[in-house]
């Protein structure tokens, strides 16, 4: 049984040889420097001397407790405090500059909604203003408008007025012929009233003279007498006629004065 | 983090080196003196027990405190980065204190019924060179952290109170 526990430590001996011989090529220099060293420093360490050692544990251990409860590490250093109170300064400055900011804003903020306040109403008077002109230029040209349909119907009226005028002045040459034609018709008859005037003078001496029929030569020169009278009321709606249309030519010549003026 | 805290993890971590360092080996010790293995007595054939002991105790107890002020400290803190490195050059000593002490070259004496028919030599010194190897290798990291921590100890205070100005952090 020995034999065979030999032969397992064999074994794992073995491996752990292969091990080391494996890393000892890189190990082994810096285990050597280790030695070295430490050789040269184990030298002044005090031998069969443990109360030494207790003594430097306890020392070591009352000022690590020491300086780890007075130093924990929670207090910030000089040179950050100095940085604090820069901070709380540079706190305290913006905090100022804040409300100074706020203030102003605020006040700026009044300032603009009064300004605003007034030129809404500026705006709004401006508005209706406008409104109202656009009205007036709405009314203007509406009356433009009307003017030129007016202008337009006048324009029809003139050339209707003046087609108009050339058949009444047409019309009137025509009555002006006939008037004349009229007056001489008028003429010849007056002219044949007194020849027959004449003829019953000469028929009343003539009926004097023959004392023959007087009745019916009174009867022929009322009769006569009754034609003139006719041709005589005639002659008068005639004229009455001629004096209308030279009233309408003047007339119809005014309007057209007033609408070449206007135009 | 409050000194209470600090001085509760010292304690904490005071106690498990004291184990590891002290307790432990000096209990290893002692049952490999007198070891029996299967009816035969296995007689630990070492002549500086007394010496193991002892180096083991006075590094077990520097190490100790040096952990208890270690731990306590402040992070980051230049006696943390002290007590640290201090605290792995004498972990290195001690390691070492079991070479020149003799424990890593252990002789069995294998007896039967009061007659010494042998012995079993057990040597890890390799072992233990391998160990300092490593060791180096931390030791070379705490250096590293321990120059650290007094070049960027401006800046590690700042991280740590966390100070701001306006409401931004200086860096």
């Amino acid at each position: 049984m020995i034999l065979l526990t030999v032969d397992y430590i064999q074994i794992i001996a073995d491996i752990v040889a292969f091990i080391l011989n494996s890393l000892k090529l890189f190990v082994d220099p810096m285990g050597m420097f280790m030695v070295n060293w430490m050789d040269y420093v184990l030298q002044f360490f005090p031998q069969n001397n443990l109360t030494l050692y207790i003594a430097i544990f306890a020392v070591i251990v009352t000022t690590g407790a020491i300086v780890n409860i007075a130093w924990p590490g929670n207090k910030r250093p000089g040179f950050l405090k100095k940085v604090d109170e820069v901070e709380e300064k540079i706190e305290r400055k913006v905090e100022e500059l804040d409300k100074k900011v706020e203030a102003k804003v605020e006040e700026k903020i009044a300032e603009i909604e009064t300004k605003v306040k007034k030129k809404a109403k500026k705006a709004k008077k401006k508005a209706k203003d406008l409104e109202k002109k656009a009205d007036e230029l709405e009314e203007r040209v509406e009356e433009i408008d009307a003017k030129i349909k007016k202008k337009k119907k006048k324009k029809v009226k003139t050339e209707e007025l003046e087609e108009k005028l050339e058949e009444l002045e047409e019309k009137a040459e025509k009555l002006e012929d006939l008037a004349e034609e009229l007056e001489e018709d008028a003429e010849d008859l007056e002219e044949e009233a007194e020849e027959l005037e004449e003829d019953v003078e000469e028929l009343d001496e003539k009926a004097e003279e023959l004392d023959e029929d007087p009745e019916e030569l009174k009867e022929e020169a009322e009769e006569l007498e009754e034609e003139a009278e006719d041709l005589e009321k005639e002659a008068d709606t005639l004229e009455e006629e001629i004096e209308e249309l030279e009233d309408d030519i003047d007339n119809v010549e005014k309007e057209l004065e007033k609408a070449t003026d206007k135009e | 983090m409050g000194r209470f805290y600090n001085t509760t993890k010292g304690v904490i971590f005071m106690s498990i080196y004291i184990v590891t360092t002290m307790v432990i080996p000096y209990f290893t010790f002692t049952f490999i003196k007198d070891m029996q293995l299967l009816g035969v007595d296995i007689v630990l054939e070492q002549q500086n027990y007394e010496r193991i002991i002892y180096w083991v105790s006075t590094f077990g107890l520097l190490i100790s405190s040096c952990a208890f002020f270690n731990y306590s400290s402040p992070k980051q803190s230049i006696r943390k980065g002290t007590f640290a490195l201090i605290q792995l050059i004498l972990n290195c000593l001690y390691i070492w204190s079991y070479k020149f002490s003799g424990a890593t070259e252990v002789r069995f004496e294998i007896v039967v019924e009061v007659v010494n028919i042998g012995f079993i030599t057990v040597n890890v010194q390799s072992m233990v060179m391998l160990y300092m190897g490593t060791y180096f290798l931390t030791i070379l990291l705490k250096g590293y952290d321990f120059f650290d921590y007094i070049i960027n100890r401006k800046k590690i205070r700042e991280k740590r109170y966390k100070t701001t100005i306006g409401g931004k952090e200086i860096s």
